[in-house]
């Protein structure tokens, strides 16, 4: 790997563990933040206590539209949590060396995302109290249970991908955390399993990591597929299509990406490592975008011209109402402003500077997040069967304030449990940033008193 | 070819199509008028509306709506809404009767399905909506018959009886009347034959031998007499054996995606069982190799 640009030469070790570590200490605008976040998640739990009482009637879904918000936020959090996969398990497999100081904000994202979407698909449930149902009776022909089964898989993988990087970590956390809380250097300590940097033990945890790496590909694969599944493997209109997983694979790639170039941006200012995360990486990121983007959009070609240029009788109305009526305004804008312009713009090596990045990879997000919107609800209006002898509320859908509520209570969830990781543990892996600075188990060992 | 070429073409095969398009959709009903001028045999009564009506609901409904209430399908042609004056004022008592007999493209005949009664009934609910429809009291008209029905299992025939009371209340043979047969079918009835009753009253058939029946090759046959104004509504089921004995396979007995938990095909079983445990097997290696770390401080 060439040299990497832009980069401060010769970081001592001493420099690095204080550069990183300052962070868990400073509480600069930590409290506000948690308050805002809490805010939004206590609304929320209100909300939900309310939908427990008075049942799904609270939301706007009904016999027809029966999968709203929370499914298409279930596609978004499932998508935003795959980027742990590709940038620590491909890209790192692969022996990209630039990812060393975002792997671990990819795989922090990847914890807390697939962590809420599982607690997001519990929100859509009437009858929460039955979920244990799925475990004793759930037919193994059921994509449900697939998707159960891969969900939880996915989250104990991403868990221990992100704590294995951090066991060579503890000695410095031990040794630098000294003036903070007590309970604090405890959970150091017990989570460092008694590294003391050896050679056995850096051979060891290399391993673990790589057969993790080699094992969250086809489970990343798996869950994303199987989550398509969901909707492509019904005979319904929008989602009686072959290419629908690589089609989800794709996009959530897309999704992945935008969540961590905008926590690149945070990190790297509210953190002050601008040293570590430098315009380097966020060029890095934006042609690697660009590549994603590029597959996406191919991916849409292919899911939206096939079909429009068909134009079965049964799909006819649905396709008009993405392409010319009622969810136009919303599909042109997630199409051409979360995925056109940003392609465009970021091919321009200004567009990937940090802020214009950082603008543009919320515009991608947000789109992204209306993008499963659209994928999930207008099926749910054409059906094949004439929707007859209902109320007029059963023939359209807009999520009610409890939906919004709640599924605000979800993200902020996910965002406070990266929030959390970010503030215990230092959000690089210093042994790592210290090899590629040339510094040797030696020396850090000497740093830490193991030798 | 030149652009304006192309939409000048383009402009006159869309026009066509249109107009082929809006004479297919506006195909109209194309009523005798002797059969507009129709009258039911017998006066409405309350009592009949009210059979029309449950039959109504039960078979016109659902696309119809409820009279008055605008609550048809949106399908085309309009099925529209029986209850309107327009329609009332359109439509004759004969007219009604005409269009539920024949039907008329996605509109069904309900000739085979409805008894003249009912069909009648149905015309008498549909014409109450009419400001200025006349409901009598009873009046009974149609005679009163009898059928009696002997098989022959050897050579699947069935043989019908018809008998009629004279006035002084005594049965006679009915010479010269119409019997039909059916066969009793998921939807409606299946003609298998007409026959004119003999001297002695007899109407006979062959029962045809390419008919489906339950699994024991049962069949339920209808003998009833055509003319129901003149003989009235008097019909005999029977059950004969002599139907094709069809046997339905249940699929929910075999391996099949579709099947309930305890009958998933067995690929797919070993799959994920295989793959779910392969997994998690990595997955608590991996944890049990992270409580060697200590034991790997010294090396």
């Amino acid at each position: 790997m060439s040299k990497v640009k832009n980069k401060e030469p010769g970081k001592s070790l001493n420099t690095i563990v204080s550069d990183l570590t300052k962070p868990l200490k400073t509480h600069y605008g930590f409290t506000p933040w948690i308050l805002f976040l809490t805010a939004i998640m206590l609304l929320g739990i209100g909300a939900y206590i309310i939908q427990l009482r008075d049942g799904l009637g609270v939301t706007a879904m009904r016999d027809y539209i029966s999968w709203g918000l929370y499914i298409s936020s279930f596609i978004f959090f499932i998508a935003t949590a795959l980027i742990g996969m590709l940038i620590s398990a491909v890209l790192g497999l692969i022996g990209i060396k630039w990812i060393t100081p975002i792997a671990r904000i990819a795989e922090m994202i990847a914890v807390g995302f697939a962590l809420w979407a599982g607690l997001v698909i519990i929100f859509d449930m009437g009858r929460p109290d039955r979920f244990w149902h799925l475990f004793v009776y759930g037919r193994v022909q059921s994509p449900i249970v697939w998707d159960v089964t891969v969900v939880i898989t996915y989250v104990a993988i991403s868990i221990l991908l992100y704590l294995l990087p951090l066991i060579p970590d503890m000695p410095f956390l031990k040794k630098a955390m000294t003036d903070q809380a007590k309970w604090k250097q405890k959970m150091y300590h017990i989570l460092s399993f008694g590294w003391v940097g050896s050679e056995g033990q850096y051979k060891l945890i290399k391993r673990l990591i790589r057969v993790l790496a080699v094992l969250i590909i086809p489970v990343a694969l798996a869950i994303h597929t199987v989550t398509s599944w969901l909707f492509a493997m019904t005979l319904r209109v929008g989602w009686d299509s072959t290419i629908f997983g690589p089609y989800y694979v794709t996009g959530a790639f897309v999704t992945g990406g935008a969540a961590v170039v905008i926590a690149m941006f945070i990190f790297s200012t509210d953190f002050r490592l601008k040293n570590y995360i430098t315009h380097f990486h966020f060029d890095k990121m934006g042609r690697l975008m660009v590549l994603l983007m590029l597959v996406y959009f191919y991916f849409n070609i292919n899911e939206f011209l096939v079909p429009g240029y068909k134009m079965k009788l049964l799909e006819k109305p649905h396709l008009y109402g993405l392409f010319q009526g009622d969810f136009a305004l919303m599909f042109w804008l997630v199409q051409i402003g979360g995925m056109i312009i940003p392609i465009i713009l970021l091919l321009f090596k200004k567009m990937r500077k940090p802020l214009p990045s950082l603008i543009i990879a919320i515009a991608v997000l947000i789109g992204a997040f209306f993008k499963r919107y659209i994928i999930t609800i207008p099926t749910l209006m054409h059906p094949h069967l004439p929707i007859q002898n209902v109320p007029a509320e059963f023939h359209t859908y807009w999520p009610t304030t409890f939906e919004w509520s709640i599924t605000m209570m979800a993200i902020a969830g996910a965002v406070l449990v990266v929030t959390i990781l970010a503030k215990l543990f230092p959000i690089m892996p210093i042994w790592e940033i210290a090899h590629e600075e040339g510094i040797t188990n030696e020396e850090m060992n000497e740093f830490t008193g193991n030798n | 070819m030149n652009s304006k070429k192309i939409t000048y073409k383009g402009l006159g095969i869309v026009t066509i199509l249109f107009f082929i398009f809006s004479i297919s959709a506006s195909a109209q009903w194309n009523i005798p008028d002797n059969v507009k001028n129709k009258k039911a045999p017998q006066d409405a009564t309350y009592e009949l509306i009210k059979t029309g009506k449950s039959v109504y609901n039960n078979k016109c409904s659902s696309c119809h709506g409820h009279p008055g209430k605008g609550d048809f399908l949106k399908l085309n042609p309009v099925p529209g809404d029986l209850g309107t004056s327009d329609f009332q004022n359109n439509n004759t008592e004969g007219s009604v009767f005409f269009k539920l007999d024949e039907g008329m493209g996605s509109m069904p005949s309900f000739k085979n399905q409805l008894s003249e009664t009912d069909k009648w009934c149905v015309t008498f609910y549909i014409k109450s909506f009419d400001d200025n429809f006349v409901v009598k009291g009873k009046k009974s008209t149609s005679i009163k018959t009898n059928l009696t029905v002997s098989s022959d299992n050897k050579a699947k025939k069935l043989k019908a009886k018809a008998e009629f009371e004279d006035k002084d209340g005594n049965m006679k043979v009915l010479k010269g009347a119409d019997v039909a047969f059916f066969v009793k079918r998921y939807f409606g009835n299946l003609s298998i034959g007409n026959v004119k009753t003999d001297e002695n009253g007899y109407a006979e058939i062959v029962f045809p031998d390419d008919i489906a029946g339950d699994s024991t090759g049962n069949a339920e046959v209808i003998i009833k007499f055509k003319d129901t104004d003149a003989y009235g509504n008097t019909a005999v089921t029977k059950t004969v054996s002599w139907a094709n004995p069809v046997h339905y396979e249940n699929p929910l007995n075999e391996r099949h995606m579709w099947g309930n938990r305890s009958s998933a095909p067995i690929w797919l079983l070993i799959t994920y069982f295989s793959v779910v445990i392969g997994v998690w097997a990595v997955i608590l290696w991996v944890v049990f190799q992270i409580t060697r770390i200590k034991k790997l401080a010294k090396e």
